[in-house]
């Protein structure tokens, strides 16, 4: 898995990379799309879980007040990532449990 | 032909042969339309030609006179004419579907406009005037996203087709066409369709048939592309299957002339293919039967071979596709077997597996070099077979694995399998490698070594086997998969792997330190001495002779051998290196460890922290330091990461570390430098042109220029020169001027006038040019006069002149860097101003969050070096270190009292919270009753009884895994969120974090169970599976913040109130206590005067006693009264005012007497009466007592929460 950096955070590549990791990314297009999105909400999920717990709510909502037009999520993870060192990490943890975690499922389900 | 019986073209094979047709596969006109590649002849050994045949009958079947309707169903239900008519007509195959039975071409349309009249494109289309064919048409096209511009057009051209097709149908004479090429591609462009004729077989020879067909065959070289979509599609419509394919060895159709032939130029065709493939020379086609179309291999244009080339590619995909189908199919039967037969197979029969593995390195040996051919880039499949042809690689050679995948990309099913199989067979040798050994380390080698680290472990090992595997060993401790049996300290030992890692992948440092490091963490490990002698042998290292004399062990940087083979036997040379590298290896970090601090001071510095090494920051530095980093460049990165919140670059370093003035200063200064330097440059120069000018006249110094030089300094010399040039100069102006005169007087008509100035005029040129040679020689003499005395000052050798290169080569440099320098600095001096505008710095001097600052800049570098550090690791190291740090720092006590804050006291405990969660939240309520919630809140370290507590609830595991779970993580998640107040009690805390993990472990794996029970075997489906389980999951757990947070709120509050309520309640007990007492006292008092007043003769005094003892009675009553009513406030001014009642004025001055009488008088009363008082105040003092110990337990046992907070932590639960 290549690294993820933090601050050029894309969930988009960052899924591609670990869809990559599993070997998929050659399966049939349509399916890989659906798991992609199935995995994104998963992920932004713990991400946004991981900001959540580690940001005050006040800077939260200032926060998605300023991005309420904003549609890329990768950018509010970005935004809210850049907020404190701290969500960084929580962030970065997050981001490796998920990983743990869906390779640990990949490697059981992949028979 | 392939038609017929013996063909393979699958389910065709019965219709066929019932055809009367059959016999006649050609249509003479249709292929001779067919002359080039590009319009897509196809291959007769395919089957298509086959199905084109059917196809063709079933429309010539379709002709107005309708008689053939059979065929034409027969067509249609094979939708090959919806191949040619409909395009590619899902539309029928929806009417096929539904089981229409087709029967006349209108009743078609009929039921195909029925079907799409439903459909809103259908009504379009009608709504446009089309009709039913062109509708259909129309939704067809629609369906393959087509412009819908195009469709009207296209939809006539297909009815033109068709119009034309039913024309050809009826005449008589035209025989059977091949429907032919149906578009090669699903390619937009509407191509031709290819016309389909009426049968009439005897129309035609057998010998035109053949001609045509070996016409074909010529024209098809060049359309593999064609027909590997012919042929993957009719495999799609599973007209025939993928590993039938037609056999041209046999005779194709039994009575027709031309078979034989066709069937010898085919297999010609295919020959001259297949050796066109092995041999790059194209070889002449050998068709024993003349053909009409010859086909031009030798003269074939470079395109044509290209064109080959790429026909050659496709067949050899299609043959490595049909080898890939075959091989996967056994590889599926070895792990049926797998499977179907774990037991087998954990009872780990060597044999059988080891069968099997030959079975399938067999397989893949004999049958992947084919697939190679086709697929994949040479490199990879050379990797492949290299790395597959290894004997026994195989089950455990990862690069195997990778070089596999890589080389079938595309085919990830197939990787899948093979992965399979590694992963199977993988486990073999684990299992296998029982063989006894007294050591830890006889393991499989790890595969997670770094490259570089491997090959220096190599190195280090130097072929020793032992050694290496020790390393190897040393190697799972540090990823802490491995402990040393005797209890060795593991963390130096890591420590040293970690630095050999950080080492092995710097480039710049030698593997030798990598070595030494290595074996360094061996002998921490204690895993060298056993081995070998602790200190250089005796035996002194022969090739190196700085060390000849046997060092004793206290001596060890004296053996400095170069470090190789350090073999495991006590044999002595080579071990005197491993040691030697050892101890030399310990000052080199000592050094290091010096810079670092040295960089870590400056570094605090520059931040403004204080220098002490004690503070957190600097063990966090350090502890990242140790683990991974050497130098001080990393902290410069930190600093300018810590200031900017990035790397600032150079320039941004300049601003930001300088003032405007001593940038401006710094840029004076070099301004100057680069003066001197260049002044510098231009005087080596010089000096290079003197010495060459020198040189060139070196043998010829003339008398008169060493003259010169010994007669005049330098300095006049040059003056000289200079007016000596100066001299020249106007010599030869004046010249000119003469000869100009001197022409001009020359075109005057003769006269002696003439004659006299031409006389003057040359008289004056030739002492003019007289001085001129004069001075060019004087100008010569001075030259060299000045060479002479700048020899004189420098003696010149030719080593003089390669420095003075070198030197100015220098300066150039030194001027380019100063240059640099500067134009930095003036790029600082303006970024200065820019800087500030900006917000001032951006690190925080809370430790908190520049620790995690700078835990996350380490990170990050350990991503941008493209290291992989594990830096969670580091960061709980970091973590581990700064909590000692903090611990260490604030001692006990400040711990202590930080644990027991009040107020976090105040909050409930992980218990009381889950129970209140279970009750408030109605989708609990039933389902998780108190006693439940209280076990599970037990269940906080233990992934098994977090697990076991789940199947213990007694409700469905889908119910309790959709529900109940994600119910209680959704507030687990609020309860410890710690960005806001948590909301609960610190010590709690951690546990609801580790109950919350444990739980999503338990979605996670519940998720994971339930993709396994998703039928499909492909490994996308079931990870898609995992995933809706997760998100669905998820999906519900949808807390109420309110009720934990309210939760927390009145516990907070009410334990607020308790802990209020001690302090009250003790005021009140005391209170009490206090007035029971003083009731006791009053009543004894009252009491003694009672008894005194009966005795005291003095009625005054008596009525006086009389008068105390009542106020005293009454005080005390009423006092009691207020004691009943449990309100010290009430209480307390009425036993005052039953005191002042006591010592009213009246009283108080007959005090003497009534004490005097009371004295006299009280003990015979208190004998009396008094006995009562007496009693009174005993008991007064027991109530005092039982109220008090009453009061402290009824607290601590009903609010015994508040207590445990407080007691707990001190008593270490």
């Amino acid at each position: 898995m290549p690294e993820t950096n933090i601050e050029q955070f894309d969930p988009g590549v960052y899924l591609d990379d670990l869809i990559r990791e599993m070997g998929m990314q050659d399966e049939d297009r349509v399916k890989l799309a659906g798991l992609k999105q199935a995995m994104f909400e998963a992920l932004s999920r713990q991400l946004f879980q991981a900001a959540e717990d580690n940001i005050e709510p006040e800077v939260i909502d200032v926060i998605m007040e300023e991005l309420a037009d904003e549609e890329d999520p990768g950018y509010i993870l970005r935004e809210l990532m850049r907020s404190s060192p701290g969500v960084q990490i929580a962030m970065v943890m997050a981001l490796d449990e998920f990983r743990e975690n869906t390779l640990e499922a990949f490697n059981k389900l992949k028979i | 032909m392939a038609i017929g019986k013996k063909d393979k073209g699958g389910r065709y094979d019965d219709k066929d042969t019932n055809d009367e047709t059959s016999d006649v596969p050609f249509d003479i006109n249709d292929l001779n339309k067919v002359p080039g590649p590009e319009e897509g002849v196809e291959r007769p050994e395919d089957v298509v030609t086959q199905t084109r045949t059917d196809v063709t009958e079933d429309l010539a079947g379709r002709t107005e006179s309708g008689d053939n309707i059979k065929n034409l169903s027969e067509a249609i239900r094979k939708d090959e004419l919806l191949d040619i008519v409909f395009f590619h007509g899902s539309p029928v195959k929806k009417l096929k579907k539904k089981g229409y039975k087709i029967s006349k071409k209108s009743e078609l349309s009929k039921i195909v406009d029925e079907i799409l009249a439903t459909s809103d494109e259908h009504e379009e289309a009608k709504n446009k005037g089309y009709t039913p064919a062109k509708s259909l048409t129309v939704a067809a096209l629609d369906q393959h996203g087509f412009e819908s511009d195009m469709l009207p057009d296209f939809a006539d051209m297909l009815d033109e087709r068709l119009k034309e097709q039913t024309e050809k149908a009826k005449e008589p004479a035209t025989p059977a066409p091949t429907p032919t090429t149906p578009e090669p591609a699903p390619a937009p462009k509407p191509e031709p369709v290819p016309t389909a004729k009426a049968k009439a077989p005897e129309a035609v020879t057998d010998d035109e048939i053949l001609q045509a067909a070996l016409k074909r065959i010529e024209a098809f070289t060049d359309i593999k592309l064609f027909e590997k979509f012919v042929y993957q599609r009719l495999h799609a419509d599973k007209l025939i299957k993928k590993d039938k394919r037609p056999d041209w060895s046999v005779t194709p159709v039994e009575g027709f002339k031309g078979s034989e032939a066709l069937c010898k130029a085919v297999m010609a065709k295919k020959a001259e293919l297949s050796t066109k493939k092995k041999t790059a020379e194209p070889a002449p086609a050998p068709t024993p039967e003349p053909t009409p179309t010859p086909e031009p291999p030798v003269g074939a244009a470079s395109e044509k071979e290209a064109l080959d080339g790429l026909s050659q590619y496709l067949n050899n995909l299609t043959e490595g596709q049909t080898a890939l189908e075959d091989l996967r199919k056994r590889l599926e039967q070895i792990f049926e077997i797998l499977r179907t037969d774990p037991s087998t197979f954990s009872e780990t029969d060597k044999d059988y597996l080891t069968d099997i593995q030959k079975e399938m390195e067999a397989v893949l040996l004999s049958e992947l070099p084919k697939v190679a051919e086709g697929i994949g880039s040479p490199k990879n499949m050379t990797e492949l077979l290299a790395a597959l042809r290894a004997p026994g690689k195989l089950r455990r050679n990862k690069a195997a694995m990778t070089a596999l995948n890589s080389a079938l990309k595309g085919d990830a099913e197939f990787a899948e399998i093979i992965e399979d199989f590694y992963r199977i067979t993988g486990k073999e040798p684990a299992v296998a490698a029982e063989e006894p050994s007294a050591a830890p380390e006889t393991v499989p080698e790890p595969t997670d070594i770094p490259p570089s680290l491997a090959s220096a472990i190599n190195a280090a090992a130097a072929g020793d086997d032992i050694k290496k595997r020790k390393l190897h060993f040393l190697w799972r401790v540090y990823k802490g998969e491995a402990s040393f049996a005797d209890g060795t300290d593991p963390e130096p030992v890591k420590t040293l792997i970690m630095i050999a890692l950080d080492q092995a992948e710097n480039l710049n440092v030698p593997q030798d330190e990598v070595v030494d490091t290595l074996n360094l963490a061996l002998k921490k490990a204690g895993m060298l001495e056993a081995s070998e002698p602790s200190a250089p042998a005796p035996t002194p290292t022969p090739p190196s002779a700085p060390a000849p004399t046997p060092t004793p062990p206290s001596a060890p940087p004296a053996a400095p051998t170069p470090s190789t083979t350090p073999a495991p036997q006590p044999s002595a040379s080579p071990q005197a290196s491993v040691n030697a590298g050892a101890q030399r290896r310990a000052p080199e970090s000592y050094a290091t460890k010096e810079i670092q601090t040295q960089a870590i001071n400056t570094f605090m510095t520059n931040m403004g922290f204080p220098k002490s090494n004690k503070t957190p920051v600097v063990m966090a530095i350090r502890s990242v330091l140790g683990a991974w980093v050497t130098g001080p460049s990393i902290l410069t990165g930190l600093e300018a990461y810590l200031k900017t919140g990035h790397e600032a670059d150079e320039i941004e370093r300049l601003a930001r570390n300088n003032s405007e003035e001593d940038l401006k200063k710094q840029l004076h200064g070099m301004a100057g430098e680069l003066a001197g330097l260049n002044q510098q440059i231009e005087e080596i120069k010089r000096y290079n042109r003197l010495r060459y000018t020198s040189t060139r006249t070196h043998v010829t110094h003339s008398v008169e220029a060493k003259a010169l030089a010994e007669g005049h300094p330098l300095k006049e010399l040059q003056s000289m020169q200079h007016s000596a040039a100066g001299e020249f100069a106007l010599n030869e102006i004046q010249l000119k001027r003469v000869a100009a005169n001197m022409a001009k007087e020359d075109a005057e008509p003769d006269s002696d006038e003439k004659k006299a100035k031409m006389e003057k005029l040359e008289k004056e040129f030739s002492e003019l040019t007289a001085k001129k040679s004069e001075l060019e020689a004087k100008r010569k003499y001075l030259a060299e006069a000045l060479v002479i005395l700048s020899e004189q000052a420098t003696p010149v050798t030719e080593e003089d002149a390669e420095t003075r290169g070198k030197k100015i080569r220098e300066l150039e440099e030194q001027k380019s860097k100063l240059d640099e320098r500067k134009r930095n600095t003036e790029k600082a001096i303006a970024k200065k101003t820019e800087l500030k505008d900006e917000e001032p710095l951006r690190y925080s001097r809370e430790p908190e969050k520049l620790l995690s600052m700078i835990n996350f800049y380490f990170a990050q570098q350990g991503k941008a070096a493209n290291k992989k550090p594990d830096y969670v690791q580091i960061l709980n190291k970091t973590q581990e270190q700064i909590e000692a740090t903090r611990r260490k720092e604030a001692g006990k006590l400040n711990w202590v009292c930080n644990r027991l804050l009040p107020w976090n006291y105040l909050k409930p405990l992980l218990t009381s919270t889950l129970v209140a969660i279970c009750e408030k939240d109605s989708a609990l309520t039933k389902k998780v009753p108190p006693e439940k919630a209280k076990e599970l809140a037990k269940a906080w370290d233990n992934s098994e009884s977090v697990n076991s507590w789940i199947s213990g609830l007694g409700i469905p595991e889908k119910e309790a895994m959709e529900t109940v779970v994600p119910k209680l993580i959704a507030h687990l998640a609020i309860v410890t969120n710690t960005g806001r107040m948590a909301n609960i009690n610190s010590i709690s805390l951690n546990r609801a974090k580790a109950l919350l993990k444990k739980m999503r472990h338990a979605v996670h794996e519940y998720s994971i169970k339930h993709a396994e029970r998703s039928t499909s075997k492909k490994s996308i489906d079931r990870m898609g599976a995992y995933f809706t389980q997760y998100n669905q999951i998820n999906d519900n757990a949808k807390a109420q913040e309110s009720i934990v947070v309210g939760n927390s709120r009145k516990v907070m509050a009410r334990n607020a109130f308790i802990a209020g309520g001690i302090g009250v309640g003790a005021v009140q007990i005391l209170s009490l206590s206090g007035i029971a007492l003083g009731g006791a006292g009053l009543a004894s008092a009252a009491g003694i005067m009672t008894g005194a007043s009966l005795r005291v003769k003095d009625p005054k005094i008596k009525e006086f006693l009389r008068k105390a003892s009542v106020r005293t009675l009454v005080g005390g009553g009423l006092g009691a009264l207020a004691l009943g009513a449990a309100s010290p406030f009430v209480a307390a001014p009425l036993g005052l005012a039953a005191l002042g009642g006591v010592f009213s004025p009246e009283i108080w001055k007959k005090r003497k007497e009534i004490a005097a009488a009371t004295k006299k008088h009280g003990p015979g009363a208190l004998r009396t009466t008094g006995k009562v008082g007496y009693v009174g105040a005993r008991l007064g003092w027991a109530a005092t007592g039982i109220l008090l110990s009453c009061g402290v337990l009824m607290l601590s046992s009903r609010y015994r929460n508040l207590f445990g907070m407080h007691f707990r932590p001190l008593l270490g639960k």
